[in-house]
């Protein structure tokens, strides 16, 4: 049966969005290139009313409730968007899946600079060898709170986001701020 | 297991799905709604297996296969997966169900009377063969009764449970996201109430009712009686952005209550599923009312039926074997083989074993 559906704006939008994030999480560390500038991309695209999110501004609120999704505390969401720099603290309280289910574990979005910042040396699945790249935006003790609660499977997926450039950390991936 | 990758055939694969569907011929948008009028049935037991409640889909997806009905549902499960998620609707409980046809066979006297609705139950079965030389078999119309039937019916469970012949079931207050989903989520045992229930309403239907006739017959602990069976149409009740409930359209649906009354309190199996499937519900209720205390491995356990009722499942595995197994079956062959020799040369030189 020959004919391919057509995708409508959204799916061409939010496929162009998605394949670069899937991207980013399979090359750690490579700065991947999203169609737009900002985080409201990867809200349409990742967020649906089976979402539970966190965000930690207000500005966000409205974007994520049009997708359905409930707004909730860090212990519960699957998803956490932020705007302002993540305090370590807050990667205590978040969801880390078990090991029957890694795959509730929670993906963590930040805004960053890319290029600039602390120096960080990536090592694992999908890195061809060490990756070095420098982020501002996140303290050096919230990369070694990250690495002393980890541990894979369990675990959390980051994407940081600088305009239209992204980076993914995936839990399998170790960190070292240099 | 192992395949060989399929090389150099592409052009006879190309050729066979031709063939297939040439069979056929061309696929219209009369045909399928021909197919979707002209076979309620079909389409509703195709709807119920594909968990999709879609009938122009699911006319389609027959016209396509040629009534294949694995592929059909195969095609719908597939359609299905790529489709957002934009609601859960309301729970919809017995009472409200618009019910076209409402019958008990454990009493006569059933709160709100039996209402018989469409069926051949007691219908002789006598093909009308004039059609075939060139007569029109018009069915004869319905006579309208002079008041219209009420909508909806009480429960006949709830009935019996205010007069204590048995306790209620314990009602599950999930709602929405929360919902176990057997689409979404594997079938792990102890099965989840929702999984088992969900997995009963996409059951195949051959598969449920042969393993569910087995049941009935004596090869399970409990004898069915029916106690309530319903066609009916259920409202989906969904919101609005702006928090109003309405409703988005009516599905059809059955369900079945049978019960076991062999001990002191009647004990209560249910099914129910998307479409209309008077068969099917029963057969599934009568294993959900078998699958308490179930000898392990036995057809009337849970995990039994529920796996083996699977029909994408079973049937892909089944057709699977189809597939090249040359490796496997080569390997089989060369240990045959060599046990065959090894036994051979035990024959000719019967040494005596080395002392030790």
């Amino acid at each position: 049966m020959g004919q391919q559906p057509q995708p409508s704006e959204f799916e061409a939008r939010t496929n162009a969005v998605y394949e670069a994030l899937m991207w980013a999480l399979s090359r750690p560390g490579l700065v991947r290139n999203l169609p737009d500038r900002g985080v409201a991309q990867v809200v349409e695209t990742l967020i649906d009313m089976e979402c539970a999110v966190h965000c930690d501004t207000e500005e966000m609120r409205g974007p994520i409730g049009r997708c359905g999704a409930s707004i909730v505390d860090p212990e519960q969401a699957d998803h956490l968007f932020f705007a302002r720099q993540p305090e370590p603290e807050i990667l205590r309280q978040l969801r880390m899946g078990t090991d029957l289910h890694p795959e509730d574990g929670a993906t963590l979005i930040g805004t960053a600079r890319l290029g600039e910042g602390s120096r960080l040396r990536l090592t694992g699945p999908g890195c061809d060898g060490p990756v070095a790249i420098a982020v501002k935006g996140l303290s050096p003790a919230f990369w070694a709170e990250r690495a002393r609660i980890s541990r894979y499977p369990l675990g959390f997926e980051m994407f940081l986001i600088d305009g239209d450039r992204v980076v993914g950390v995936p839990r399998s991936v170790q960190v070292e701020v240099l | 297991m192992a395949y060989v990758a399929t090389r150099g055939g592409e052009n006879a694969i190309e050729q066979s799905q031709r063939l297939f569907r040439a069979e056929m011929g061309a696929v219209t948008p009369e045909r399928v709604a021909e197919t979707r009028s002209a076979m309620p049935y079909l389409i509703d037991r195709v709807m119920g297996e594909a968990s999709l409640y879609e009938e122009d889909l699911a006319a389609l997806a027959l016209a396509q296969t040629g009534g294949e009905l694995y592929e059909a549902v195969l095609l719908l499960r597939a359609w299905r997966t790529t489709q957002p998620r934009l609601q859960v609707a309301a729970p919809v409980t017995q009472d409200r169900l618009f019910t076209h046809r409402r019958i008990s066979a454990a009493f006569k006297d059933i709160p709100g009377g039996q209402v018989l609705g469409p069926t051949l139950d007691y219908a002789h079965r006598i093909l009308a063969t004039e059609v075939l030389s060139g007569d029109t078999h018009i069915p004869e119309p319905v006579n309208p009764s002079h008041s219209p039937a009420p909508a909806h019916y009480p429960s006949v469970a709830a009935w019996q449970a205010a007069n204590d012949l048995f306790s209620a079931p314990v009602p599950d207050t999930t709602l929405g996201n929360d919902i176990p989903d057997i689409t979404r989520e594997p079938l792990l045992f102890p099965a989840k109430r929702a999984h088992s229930l969900q997995s009963l309403a996409r059951a195949e239907t051959g598969g449920v009712l042969a393993l569910g006739y087995a049941a009935q017959r004596g090869y399970g602990q409990a004898h069915p009686t029916v106690n309530e069976l319903r066609l009916a149409e259920a409202e989906v009740v969904v919101r609005h952005p702006r928090g109003t409930a309405f409703s988005a359209g009516r599905v059809k649906i059955s369900q079945a209550e049978v019960v076991n009354n062999k001990r002191d309190q009647l004990e209560l199996g249910f099914a129910a599923t998307l479409g209309w499937n008077e068969v099917k519900v029963i057969a599934a209720a009568t294993l959900d009312l078998n699958a308490r205390g179930a000898e392990k491995g036995s057809a009337t356990e849970e995990e039994f039926f529920l796996y083996h009722t699977e029909g994408v499942e079973s049937s892909g595995f089944c057709i699977h074997f189809k597939l090249p197994h040359y490796v496997t079956f080569q390997s089989s062959l060369d240990a045959m083989r060599d046990a065959r020799a090894q036994r051979a040369a035990k024959v000719t030189d019967k040494q005596p074993e080395p002392a030790e």
